[in-house]
């Protein structure tokens, strides 16, 4: 299947620091990739790049083989390229359904619409009413998915979906995933939790310090790699493992 | 009685003062503007009234059918080709962009129209009223501008609580960033809620220009009033905003009973009195609608 997004050698600069160095990557319909690394690898700086509210220093970003380094987030948005940012970011004095009428603003054609984001979240029909600020975090962040779903991405990117919630709202979220698949996108996931994104990814990318320190599907990464990548030591030098999956 | 006269004027004042903040109070929830200039649209209105009812032979109550939707739009174009430029360079140049924007068109009026005061003529509309008693008077002119600003405030209201674009510009002002991930142009949403601000400003202009005269200096004076029923009524509550501009009004008026000076000092020591004891002014509210 040929790629959707495609991300060719990335650079992003933080006024002097270099956050993200020429990385590469590409997701495919039906793909989640998920993107590991610690606090601080530029993980989020990628994401955030890739939806336009970054300028990069240099390298491409591209949808469907069109050129998009050099459109603002919103018209990156049409090209079906749609980000649920860090912390949710829901408008704070609007609504749950008002939130979720803001995916509709300038929706493309698809299979999502109201009712099947309802349908994915059955709680959300009582709740419509409420400012969206009343909810908890897990709420939010499903109300912040389905907000990106009404907008009928073609790649979706999530930024920490797993921040702050407890593990039941997390898998929650989690359990949605398949059915986002089914609908023919493709997920681009940033994650700190490493073990979750290994159980849902296709293929995943380890970030340290700006730079890829690997790629690969996860079946085929050890731990021990997946540490070294992550860590920036190997495991010999380390002397015991860290990341237990 | 004379109280209960004051306070029924004090009220219809205070709609005058909540429309001219209401563009105030939208364009700093929005874009965290603060408009210097704002006094000067509405002065500016009155101008184009000026010329145009002669030219249209429109009678000057009628003539904002023309001033109000030539304000909406020059509001949205001034924002996007001229205000923007300086939103993208941080808040302290929009403050001195919308100041330098006042001086001058202090100044193009000076030249252009002198600087004598002026009025919009409305015939016997200026001085006929109910008489409710000997002792309470409404006058036609005042009972219209409060009519006119609860519509205009109503209208604003409606479409940003109702609209598709009317909620993108809440959204908008909640969190910009967040606006753009969904697909929202913020430019032309800054530039709607522009609009709405001119167009309510320019309203607030003609009203002035019917119930007292106007020069060009008179903007800045009344930009302070704006302020005043913003901060009374709490930033970016609109219904705060007009219960804001009446607590002015009454104040004005009542101020007045005891001495003309009084009348325009008293709404200022209210407005301390409300700083003093709810910082936040009676219904602080983050929302815009």
């Amino acid at each position: 299947m040929s790629a959707l997004l495609d991300v060719h050698a990335l650079t992003v600069f933080h006024g002097q620091l270099e956050a993200v160095h020429e990385v590469s990557l590409s997701v495919a319909p039906g793909e989640v990739v998920a993107m590991i690394g610690a606090n601080g690898a530029g993980k989020s700086t990628l994401l955030r790049t890739i939806a336009g509210l970054h300028r990069p220093s240099a390298g491409k970003v591209a949808m469907d083989g069109r050129d998009i380094t050099g459109l603002p987030p919103e018209k990156r948005v049409e090209a079906g390229l749609v980000l649920v940012p860090e912390g949710r970011r829901l408008f704070s004095s609007l609504s749950v359904e008002e939130n979720l009428l803001t995916g509709t603003y300038r929706a493309r054609p698809g299979p999502w619409d109201m009712e099947r984001v309802a349908a994915l979240f059955p709680w959300v029909n009582e709740r419509r009413h409420q400012k969206a600020s009343s909810l908890s975090g897990g709420e939010q962040q499903a109300i912040a998915i389905s907000r990106a779903l009404l907008v009928n991405p073609r790649v979706l990117m999530l930024d920490e979906p797993s921040l702050g919630l407890s593990p039941l709202a997390l898998r929650r979220i989690y359990a949605v995933l398949p059915e986002l698949l089914a609908s023919g996108l493709g997920i681009l996931l940033v994650e700190q939790d490493v073990r979750q994104a290994l159980r849902v990814a296709t293929r995943a990318h380890c970030l340290l310090e700006g730079r890829q320190t690997l790629a690969g599907v996860p079946a085929e990464l050890d731990l021990e790699r997946i540490e070294a990548a992550y860590f920036g030591v190997s495991y010999a030098q380390h002397g015991q493992g860290v990341v237990r999956a | 009685m004379t109280y209960l006269n004051a306070l029924a004027q004090g009220i219809m004042l205070g709609g005058l003062f909540a429309l001219f903040a209401c563009g105030l109070s939208l364009i700093f929830g929005v874009m965290e503007v603060i408009n210097l200039a704002h006094g000067d649209v509405a002065v500016a209105a009155v101008y184009l009234a000026i010329v145009l009812i002669p030219a249209t032979h429109v009678s000057a109550i009628w003539i904002f059918v023309l001033v109000v939707p030539t304000f909406v739009v020059g509001g949205y174009l001034m924002q996007r080709y001229f205000l923007q430029r300086s939103l993208d360079s941080g808040p302290v140049t929009t403050l001195l962009v919308t100041f330098g924007l006042s001086v001058v068109l202090e100044n193009v009026l000076l030249e252009v129209f002198t600087a004598n005061s002026q009025s919009l003529q409305i015939g016997s509309l200026v001085s006929d009223s109910i008489t409710i008693s000997s002792q309470i008077f409404l006058p036609y002119l005042s009972l219209i501008i409060l009519g006119a600003a609860i519509v205009a405030l109503a209208a604003v209201h409606l479409f940003l609580a109702r609209t598709r674009t009317g909620r993108m510009v809440r959204a908008v002002a909640d969190d910009r960033e967040a606006a753009q991930l969904v697909g929202a142009g913020y430019r032309h949403l800054f530039g709607v809620a522009a609009a709405l601000a001119f167009g309510t400003v320019a309203l607030a202009g003609l009203a002035l220009g019917m119930y007292t005269s106007v020069a060009p200096s008179t903007g800045p004076s009344y930009l302070l009033y704006g302020f005043a029923a913003v901060v009374i009524g709490g930033l970016g509550s609109l219904w705060g905003t007009l219960l804001g501009g009446m607590v002015l009004g009454v104040a004005t008026t009542l101020g007045s009973l005891v001495d003309p000076d009084f009348g325009s000092m008293l709404p200022y020591l209210v407005f301390l009195a409300v700083l003093a004891v709810r910082p936040r002014g009676l219904f602080p509210k983050k929302s815009l609608a």
